[in-house]
């Protein structure tokens, strides 16, 4: 099949005064050529654009009648810059000044044969002198006139030329003699009737290329579909599929479209795929995406584009890319690998089409197209993609004022964040990360450093921290991944390990640090009060989270910390007895073996093939000596829930103690230590979206106190040479500066999770799990360690992939997916030894995970499955 | 003969901390602590609302209180002659008209008054039922103890009659205005000055209250016949 040419010049009909699209017209005449610059782009002037063209010309010339049919070809500039071809002629410039948001025309010496009859200003004379012949073409000329500035008309005796005009002076660019030619006036349906058989031709190499393809691939990629974005090409190219015999097509939202192209795709039956990235919380971030960094792509295009394609498996995707789009498609293939996914081979059945093609084609055939090309937009995207020339910017202020009243806030933040000028913003400048060269000379010319900065705009806008994600959250847990500024471009599955905390919550201990820094105790500054105070607040806030005000609440640097209290502060003698389990993390199993040596004795109790707490084996080991029983309420590898009012049943029997580490359930159930039953509770502050470096010790009331782990400052009551009273309050545990702004920060993140409801908490993460487990059983070759009775279970879900060392998972979804797991044996070796297995990867669930994260962790497993 | 005994009252010095500065200490009653430090931050327009509190702390006769945003805190502080604290100046522009149509039965205005113990005393009182009455050291405490369980409560003050022993001055009356109680009454008397900005503010004053009588100095059309 030979690969057809690069058009680089533009055929016209002088008998028919019509554009062709290949050398020869319908009336047999062969067309003159007319030179294209690159990128060789070819449009028609439609609606808005032939009103503007017409405008500018009746303003400037005073012309008010073009013809029919105008061409525009893109040319290099500062912006939109296109030059115009009238009557065969390359006979002006377009240009969009992104400094006055304006724009001019300027004509060149081609238009004079059909401007000059008509035009009645804009026209400069320039006297001959008598008896003398100068030639001012390519010269500088002082003039009087009282034409404004700009481009006009030049007489010089018999000659005629154009130039322009500024400050008394014309730079004239030629002087021609001008014939007057009476031109035809066809309309497009002229254009297309003489150019129908080369439509037909173009339409039927599409085709025929396209079901070439089909068969070619149809082993390898029985499924064919359209990339249909709802621009003019893909619509093309939908149709040209389905003459092909394509019947499925797909359109990737990503959040960012016009109204009006979602409209417009709705009614075409293509499958929507729904918007999976967070742009707005992304973009506060990683700032406005730029030409040259264009990570909005990869989030809001590749990675849902990705996930789509493991639904439908490997595939041929008909689209419309054309070499004449834009430099970088120029020297595009007919079929072209995906290089983000091997799933996807791309064919370009129209890659050789300019603009014009394309146009002519769709009105051929008379197939509707997006309404925004009328309205005078070239491309239809994402509205605030960089590569959106400003002069569409500027439109859509008009035509979608609260879209880009939403971005220029956003942008002026950006620019006042950055130090910049307005220039930033009202130029466009925030389109490159690196300024090319003629932005660069723009900026020296205009002296972008000596604006003066907008006003601080957090007091007129309203800032876009506060904007609503682009979908409509269907609850408020949707809502509060706004907070989580982390997760907009990667999706964190590692919860159990320490949790994310919510802006709010770093926004107190910054509070903190910026207003009331200050130590804790009986300080009696006001500062000093302040904190003392907020600290306090901040334990009972905790205790009431856990319904535990009756008790005593000490916060500790962690939940290993509030475990190794209990343990160094009961008093033990050889033959106490302490029951723990298996599956226990080794902070809750080391403080008690560290206690053998005192003679102590420990039972660990095993786990059903179920992974639940055997609990016939857990009755059977209680003795009289049993001291103390210490259990974790949810597995941290297998998110199992621990019936831990039965054991506290127990414990009551035996009036043994009984220890709670609720690290993995308290951020994620619905915590009552009365219902628990339990004596002490131990947890970890960071995992319930507290700062790190805290936790909490609970100590039911009636508990005699502990011996402190530490003694020191604020933890006596009173010392002298004689002796020292420890106080009875938590204060008593808590020597030294505790960590006040993480304490104070652990109150926040309970006033965070008291917002969203912990019951609506759990009722989220259940599904999300339920729908884990679910998929990955369906994953040849993974085994998921969970019980099988998901009522049992919590927000933790491990697995294997066999073949794959659990590392190796971890490092691949992280390298190739963004997707942040732990691997290995999560602190809980004996369970591990006990499986016979050296580790898991392990996915943790949060309020703030999204049904979009487990798909992309399933996507990712899938694609490593089957890559190996 | 029996020596006559009377039980004493009990008085404490209770320190009051606003957002880690001190504020004032208060001799009052021990009792109703919370009630009392949270109606005087009310009345002294340190806080509009409860919901301006994030903490209240009580640790022996201190108590601290912590507002949500404790380094925009309004200092004004108004602080009028009685029970209380030092004199300084009243501006009765300052101060909201009552604007609420509601009314008082006069059986009701007997009926609280006849219900007050001998001691500086107040009572707040709605749809013929005392919400809450209390006893302090000084009426004047008394009165914002009332107001600060009106407050914990969310009682509607504006249906609310106050009843008090002692003269209605203008600090009762200032209470009365800043919370919107339409009808203060008392078995004692009141002042011109009272008189006056009540009558120009829309409060009922009566005062003379007994079984039988009672005197109506202002906003007559608040009080109904049974």
């Amino acid at each position: 099949m030979q690969e057809p040419q690069v058009k680089k010049v533009l055929y016209w009909c002088e008998s028919c005064n019509i554009p062709l699209i290949a050398k020869t017209c319908a009336c047999k005449e062969s067309g003159i050529s007319i030179q294209i610059p690159e990128p060789h782009e070819v449009r028609p002037a439609l609606g808005y654009d032939h009103e503007l063209i017409t405008r500018l010309f009746e303003e400037r010339f005073g012309v008010s009648s073009l013809p029919h049919v105008i061409l525009l070809v893109k040319i290099g500039g500062v912006d939109r810059t296109e030059a115009l071809i009238m009557n065969g002629h390359r006979c002006g410039i377009l240009a969009f000044d992104p400094v006055t948001r304006t724009y001019s025309l300027s004509v060149n010496s081609e238009a004079l044969s059909f401007l000059l009859p008509h035009a009645t200003r804009g026209i400069v004379s320039i006297p001959k002198e008598r008896g003398k012949n100068r030639r001012i073409g390519g010269k500088k000329v002082e003039v009087q006139t009282d034409e404004p500035d700009g481009s006009v008309l030049v007489t010089y005796g018999n000659q005629h030329g154009t130039g322009m005009l500024r400050g008394g002076y014309v730079r004239i660019h030629e002087l021609v003699s001008v014939e007057h030619v009476p031109y035809l006036n066809p309309t497009w349906e002229d254009v297309i009737e003489k150019n129908t058989f080369h439509l037909k031709n173009l339409e039927r190499q599409a085709v025929r290329d396209i079901k070439h393809h089909i068969k070619q691939h149809a082993k390898s990629r029985p499924t064919v579909n359209v990339s249909f974005s709802g621009g003019k090409d893909s619509t093309a190219v939908l149709e040209l599929a389905k003459k092909a015999g394509v019947t499925s097509a797909f359109f990737i939202d990503t959040g960012l479209e016009f109204p009006e192209t979602l409209e417009f795709v709705a009614k075409q039956g293509v499958t929507m795929v729904p918007p999976s990235g967070d742009f707005w919380s992304a973009v506060r971030k990683a700032g406005p995406p730029a030409k040259d960094n264009r990570w909005c792509c990869k989030l809001l295009k590749l990675f849902p584009l990705k996930q789509y394609l493991e639904t439908i498996g490997p595939c041929l995707t008909v689209q419309g890319n054309r070499w004449y789009e834009s430099w970088n498609r120029s020297g595009i293939d007919i079929t072209t690998q995906n290089p983000a996914n091997p799933l996807q081979l791309n064919l370009s059945p129209i890659r050789h089409w300019r603009a014009l093609e394309v146009f002519l084609y769709l009105w051929w055939r008379n197939i509707s197209y997006s309404s925004l090309y009328d309205w005078g937009f070239e491309r239809i995207g994402c509205y605030l993609c960089p590569a959106m020339l400003e002069a569409e910017y500027e439109l859509m202020r008009t035509t979608h004022p609260e879209m880009t009243e939403r971005w220029d806030t956003l942008l002026y933040e950006e620019a006042q964040k950055r130090g910049y000028s307005d220039a930033y913003v009202s130029y466009g400048l925030w389109r490159w990360k690196e300024l090319p060269a003629k932005m660069k000379e723009l900026c020296e010319r205009e002296d972008t450093s000596k604006m003066r900065k907008k006003a601080d705009v957090s007091q007129q806008t309203p800032s876009v921290s506060a904007a609503p994600l682009t979908a409509l959250p269907t609850s408020p847990l949707d809502a509060a991944r706004n907070d989580f500024i982390m997760l907009s471009d990667l999706v964190y599955l590692d919860s159990a390990a320490t949790s994310l905390s919510p802006e709010s919550v770093i926004a107190a201990m910054i509070e903190y640090e910026h207003f009331y820094r200050a130590n804790v105790g009986r300080g009696v500054h006001r500062l000093s009060q302040i904190a003392t105070q907020r600290y306090w607040h901040a334990h009972e806030k905790v205790a009431q989270f856990i319904k535990g005000s009756s008790g005593t609440t000490v916060f500790t640097k962690n939940c290993t910390e509030a475990i190794t209290t209990v343990a160094h502060g009961l008093d033990w003698k050889p033959g106490d007895h302490i029951i723990t389990t298996i599956f226990e993390h080794h902070s809750n199993i080391l403080p008690w073996k560290q206690l053998e040596k005192a003679g102590i004795r420990i039972d660990i109790i095993g786990m059903t093939p179920e992974f639940l707490l055997d609990m016939d084996a857990l009755s059977r080991a209680f003795t009289t000596h049993t001291k103390l029983v210490s259990v974790c309420h949810v597995s941290n590898v297998f998110g199992s829930i621990l019936p831990v009012e039965k054991i506290a049943a127990l414990c009551k029997r035996y009036n043994a103690l009984f220890l709670v580490d609720g690290s993995q359930s308290v951020p994620h159930l619905p915590i009552d230590v009365q219902q628990l039953g339990c004596d002490f509770l131990c947890f970890s502050g960071h995992k319930m979206l507290g700062p790190t470096g805290t936790g909490v010790l609970w100590i039911r009331e009636g508990i005699p106190p502990l011996n402190p782990l530490m003694v020191g400052g604020g933890t006596v009551e009173h010392l002298s040479h004689a002796g020292y009273t420890l106080l009875s309050s938590y204060e008593r545990y808590e020597a030294g500066t505790p960590n006040i702004s993480g304490g104070i920060g652990l109150g926040a993140a309970v006033d965070y999770l008291n917002v969203l409801g912990i019951e609506n908490v759990r009722e989220h993460e259940q599904k999300l799990s339920e729908f884990l487990i679910d998929g990955l059983k369906r994953i040849p070759g993974v085994t998921v360690y969970a019980p099988s009775d998901l009522t049992q279970h919590t927000s933790v879900v491990s697995f294997s992939v066999e073949g794959f060392d659990p590392h190796e998972v971890a490092q691949y979804l992280d390298e190739e997916a963004d997707i942040m797991v732990r691997s290995g044996h999560h602190c809980c070796m004996p369970v591990m030894e006990y499986l016979g297995i050296s580790g898991t990867v392990r996915a943790s669930i949060h309020l703030y995970s999204s049904l979009s994260d487990i798909q992309a962790l399933l996507t990712g497993v899938k694609e490593l499955v089957r890559g190996k | 003969m029996h020596a006559k005994t009377i039980p004493l009252l009990e008085e404490e010095a209770v320190s009051i901390r606003l957002n880690g500065s001190y504020l004032l200490t208060a001799m009052i009653s021990p009792r109703n602590k919370e009630e009392f430090v949270t109606g005087y931050l009310f009345t002294e327009e340190l806080i509009s609302s409860l919901a301006d509190i994030e903490s209240f702390r009580i640790e022996n006769n201190t108590v601290s209180v912590l507002t949500k945003n404790p380094f925009k805190m309004s200092k004004r502080r108004m602080v009028i002659s009685g029970c209380g604290g030092s004199s300084s100046f009243l501006d009765d522009k300052k101060l909201k008209r009552i604007e609420t149509s509601s009314y008082i039965h006069k059986s009701t205005v007997h009926k609280s008054i006849a219900r007050l113990p001998c001691t500086p005393s107040a009572a707040l009182w709605n749809n013929d039922t005392c919400i809450f009455q209390c006893t302090d050291i000084g009426v004047h405490s008394a009165c914002v103890t009332c107001i600060g369980y009106g407050l914990m409560h969310a009682i509607d003050f504006s249906a609310c009659i106050f009843a008090i022993s002692g003269r209605i001055a203008t600090d009762i009356v200032r209470i009365s205005l800043i919370c919107g109680i339409p009808v203060v009454a008392s078995s004692s008397i009141t002042t011109r000055l009272a008189v006056g900005i009540a009558q120009h503010l829309g409060l009922c004053i009566i005062c003379g209250v007994d079984n039988d009588d009672m005197i109506i100095y202002t906003n007559e059309n608040r009080i109904i016949n049974s």
